[in-house]
């Protein structure tokens, strides 16, 4: 059952009648506080998914503020989902013109249930200076980007790394949770001494991954690049340079043993529509005669691994991937990772790579 | 900017320049995995029981499907049934079909995960079964990358363990781990022993081929998510700690109950008791969580050592009054749910004269600073009112009476429940004014239910135990010595029991919350039990 009402600013009223429509003996359940900034547009329905399917999962108070540049207006809305019988969760949507930036925070403040976690999932680009970002992030608990609608990657990464001194909140990105998987099975696989130093001392990479967008998206190609960017700050490559040619990305590195290419090529493929935009598609690693295959399957969530050398080919192995179905990378940054060296060494080395001017 | 010095970074540069192998994986990331599970074949002895296809399987599946089992794993069923691998897999399937926690099974996830599930016939006794297993095992070490590393499941009556592990170890199936770079385990079922003299037997026989830490023997409340809580909820909470003794506890109950009968496990019960099928261990293991000193640290021998602390402490019940501390019965015909249901000895496979009891109810104390004179109430049985597992603490009542003008009875005393099953959570019975003049005061209770916060339904018990196995982590599993102190507690009482006829079997109806003896155990201090 959802219960919608309408009202002007008039939040703490309608959370009131909100609650008294779903009875007296309901429980309102709020595992912590979930707040989304975005411009309001084509991505809303991925949003509205993504709170869904948070929801479907943890029950939580969700804050959704939305600019439209169209409209001179502050709408605010009050919504409750039941997720059981007698248990709801409340969303409280708020959309404003510009000229009501100023006074968003103070909407937004008074309705943070106090004493639980505050997530802020921060969908623009955080080097545009904004005040609400300036007033929110410093108490949030978790403060996550989505970096496929950045224009300028360069400078968040050089951004975030700041940010993340700055303000006391762990930082993380919803791309860099859509590849826990694959990091997961490259621990995984590469756990034995002799394929790790296999793949410290690669010769060749490349990694391919969806080529579809959705409209507004600056990048598709993140997931990729904070996968090799991931591999090389574990190992400790060095970069050297970066081309471009037809969409491909190659990357140099050097290590101990010599120079290693790492080629990010977008596919499109039938099979694969149904995964995201940037989802990683296959993995292949050459190392001294040594051939490591990581293919996705499409039709689910298996990655198949294949081992093959100068003496030896392996059967195929199959590795499942998490249940990160779209919109439920979120849950991951936020329930399941809080130590993040990982993902500040990865933005170091992307962060140092012109991925506009190769 | 500079970089984050990685954790690892000092080991791996150091490495590479000397083209030695780190010591630890830098791609393993803290947080979610702190472990990689290993390569490994689980063998299940026993796997056309209704174990292997109700929780194993099933579990299995939903590892597989979450991506915890590891990337090289097969599962090979061991019974004397003929069979092929495809009848197994098939069968595994509906079981899986109809037991997984997670509902559709996908197909995919399904069909790939059943090429790494065999079967292997044989009888528990059968020396060229287990050569041949031997056999087999290598076979699939080389087409599933295993490495060697073996976990065998007894699934089994338990008069067959000490065949398997003689037979396993015979035929270099178990070995050492401290000599090889390949491990082996074996997850014992309970019951072990059927009283502490058995136990010890058992033990003893047992540790000649294996090391305790290769041993796992399961007790699946200790994998439940609400029991595992209980550790978090009190540690990691200041302020229950400082309340968790007898300066502030009354009194602690601990309830097992269940609505069902005995089903059609007859013949097992006679053997058993609730006894030996609930108290001795789920009850022993919620009474040493409940009572034990902070550990210091989450390794799985801390946390243990301190559960045995407490099993130990326990003061041994004076023999010559054991009906003053210990109620034993059995249930008559009587309604549940409105149904009307048969007695215990009208039951399949049941003696028509049975002394088992199917009800228990003890006082217990511990003897240690922490819980001195804090009575601790247990009670388990069969076709009670509902089923409920919860522990209770009392806390003692409020010195004085305030608010004597308001009402002449003294406020309630305060309770915090810890619901295990069903209706997983936490509530705390505090007292309020009720709005008015003059108005009386009331219990409220404050409520935090797993379900509202936490949604969709958590792993299965097995789940959770079946990975730390493959892991190595024994923290959810009872180690020796915690078995033995329980049997030792348990089997003066089974001894005298059996040299005491009962005369007033059955002595409670169906449906009822048991024997009238047990209310009486708590009346003459002028408590009683919780009302679930």
């Amino acid at each position: 059952m959802v219960v919608q009402d309408k009202s002007l600013n008039d939040i703490d009223s309608k959370l009131q009648q909100l609650h008294e429509g779903f009875g007296k003996d309901a429980i309102r359940a709020s595992l912590f506080n979930l707040l989304i900034f975005s411009k309001k547009g084509a991505k809303d329905s991925l949003y509205e998914k993504l709170i869904q399917s948070v929801i479907a999962k943890f029950p939580c108070r969700v804050i959704w503020i939305r600019e439209n540049f169209e409209e001179k207006v502050l709408h605010t809305h009050v919504k409750g989902v039941s997720i059981s019988a007698n248990i709801f969760c409340e969303i409280i949507e708020i959309e404003f013109g510009p000229l009501y930036k100023d006074h968003v925070a103070s909407l937004v403040l008074p309705h943070i249930v106090p004493d639980l976690p505050f997530y802020l999932l921060w969908t623009e680009d955080p080097t545009q200076k904004e005040p609400i970002f300036t007033n929110l992030a410093p108490m949030a608990t978790k403060i996550i980007f989505d970096t496929s609608y950045i224009e300028n990657l360069h400078d968040f990464y050089l951004n975030t790394l700041k940010l993340s001194r700055e303000y006391p909140g762990v930082i993380s990105d919803l791309n860099w949770s859509y590849i826990k998987g694959w990091r997961h099975l490259f621990a995984a696989v590469f756990n034995a001494k002799e394929a790790l130093m296999s793949l410290i001392n690669c010769q060749k990479i490349t990694i391919s991954y969806h080529a579809a967008t959705l409209s507004e998206m600056k990048h598709n190609e993140i997931r990729a690049a904070y996968f090799q960017g991931w591999l090389a700050a574990c190992f400790q490559w060095r970069f050297k340079n970066i081309k471009k040619e037809k969409e491909i990305f190659h990357l140099t590195y050097s290590h101990s043993t010599g120079d290693l290419s790492i080629s990010l090529i977008p596919q499109s493929e039938e099979g694969c529509k149904a995964l995201p935009p940037g989802a990683l598609l296959s993995c292949e690693i050459e190392s001294h005669g040594a051939h490591f295959c990581f293919r996705r399957d499409f039709s689910s969530r298996q990655v198949i691994f294949q081992y093959s050398d100068t003496t030896l080919c392996e059967l195929p192995h199959y590795y499942y991937l998490p249940g990160i179905a779209e919109g439920q990378e979120i849950l991951e940054e936020i329930f399941y990772k809080s130590e993040e060296v990982h993902y500040r060494n990865t933005l170091d080395i992307v962060s140092q790579i012109p991925w506009s001017a190769p | 900017m500079q970089n984050v010095p990685h954790p690892l970074a000092a080991s791996l540069a150091a490495s590479l320049d000397d083209k030695k192998m780190p010591d630890q994986n830098p791609l393993q990331e803290e947080g979610s995995s702190l472990k990689i599970p290993d390569p490994c074949i689980l063998v299940i002895f026993g796997a056309t029981g209704d174990l292997t296809s109700r929780k194993l399987l099933p579990a299995l599946y939903n590892l597989q499907r979450d991506g915890q089992l590891p990337t090289h794993f097969a599962c090979v069923g061991f019974s004397r049934r003929e069979k092929s691998h495809d009848l197994f897999r098939e069968e595994m399937h509906q079981a899986v079909n109809q037991f997984s926690r997670v509902k559709p099974v996908e197909s995919t996830i399904w069909n790939s995960f059943s090429n790494q599930i065999y079967y292997h016939i044989s009888n528990f006794d059968d020396d060229k079964g287990y050569d041949s297993l031997k056999i087999f095992l290598q076979e699939l070490d080389k087409k599933h990358g295993t490495k060697g590393n073996r976990l065998f499941y007894l699934s089994t009556q338990p008069s067959f363990f000490p065949i398997i592990i003689e037979k396993l170890n015979k035929h270099g199936l178990i070995y050492n781990g401290a000599t090889t770079d390949k491990w082996s385990r074996v997850i014992i079922e309970k019951p072990f022993g059927h009283d502490y003299h058995s136990a010890i037997e058992l033990q003893q026989f047992i540790l000649r081929y294996l090391s305790e830490n290769q041993i796992y023997r399961i007790d699946h409340y200790l994998g439940k998510e609400t029991v595992q809580n209980l550790l978090v909820f009190r540690f990691a909470n200041s302020i229950f700690e400082a309340l968790w003794n007898h300066k502030y506890i009354d009194h602690v109950q601990i309830t097992v109950a269940e609505e069902i009968g005995i089903g059609t496990r007859g013949a097992f019960f006679e053997e058993e008791g609730i006894s030996r099928d609930v108290v001795q261990n789920h009850m022993m293991q919620l009474l040493s969580l409940v009572a034990m000193e902070p550990p210091n640290n989450l390794k799985a021998d801390t946390i243990r050592d301190e559960k045995v602390k407490v099993l130990q402490a326990l003061r041994p019940l004076d023999l010559q009054k054991l009906s003053s501390y210990v109620v034993r019965g059995q249930y008559a015909p009587g309604y549940i749910n409105g149904e009307r249901v048969r007695g215990y000895r009208e039951e399949d496979k049941v003696d028509p004269n049975s002394s088992i009891e199917t009800y228990m109810a003890m006082e217990l104390y511990i003897d240690n600073w922490r819980w001195t004179n804090v009575p601790f109430y247990l009670r388990a049985g069969k076709r009670l009112p509902k089923r409920a597992t919860e522990i209770a603490i009392a806390f003692h009542d409020v010195p004085g009476n305030l608010f004597s003008k308001q009402q002449k009875k003294k406020p309630e005393n305060n309770v915090l429940v810890i619901r295990i099953q069903p209706n997983e959570g936490i509530s705390l019975k505090i007292n309020s004014k009720v709005p008015g003049p003059q108005s009386p005061i009331q219990p409220v209770k404050m409520d935090f239910n797993y379900s509202s916060y936490f949604g969709l339904s958590p792993p299965e018990a097995y789940e959770r135990l079946i990975c730390d196995a493959i892991l190595g982590d024994g923290t959810l599993f009872a180690r020796g010595d915690e078995v033995l102190a329980s049997w030792k507690m348990i089997t003066p009482i089974l001894e005298k029991w059996h040299e005491i006829p009962v005369s007033d079997f059955p002595n409670y109806a169906a449906g009822s919350w048991g024997p009238k003896a047990a209310d009486e155990l708590l009346q003459r201090s002028n408590r009683s039990w919780r009302l679930i």
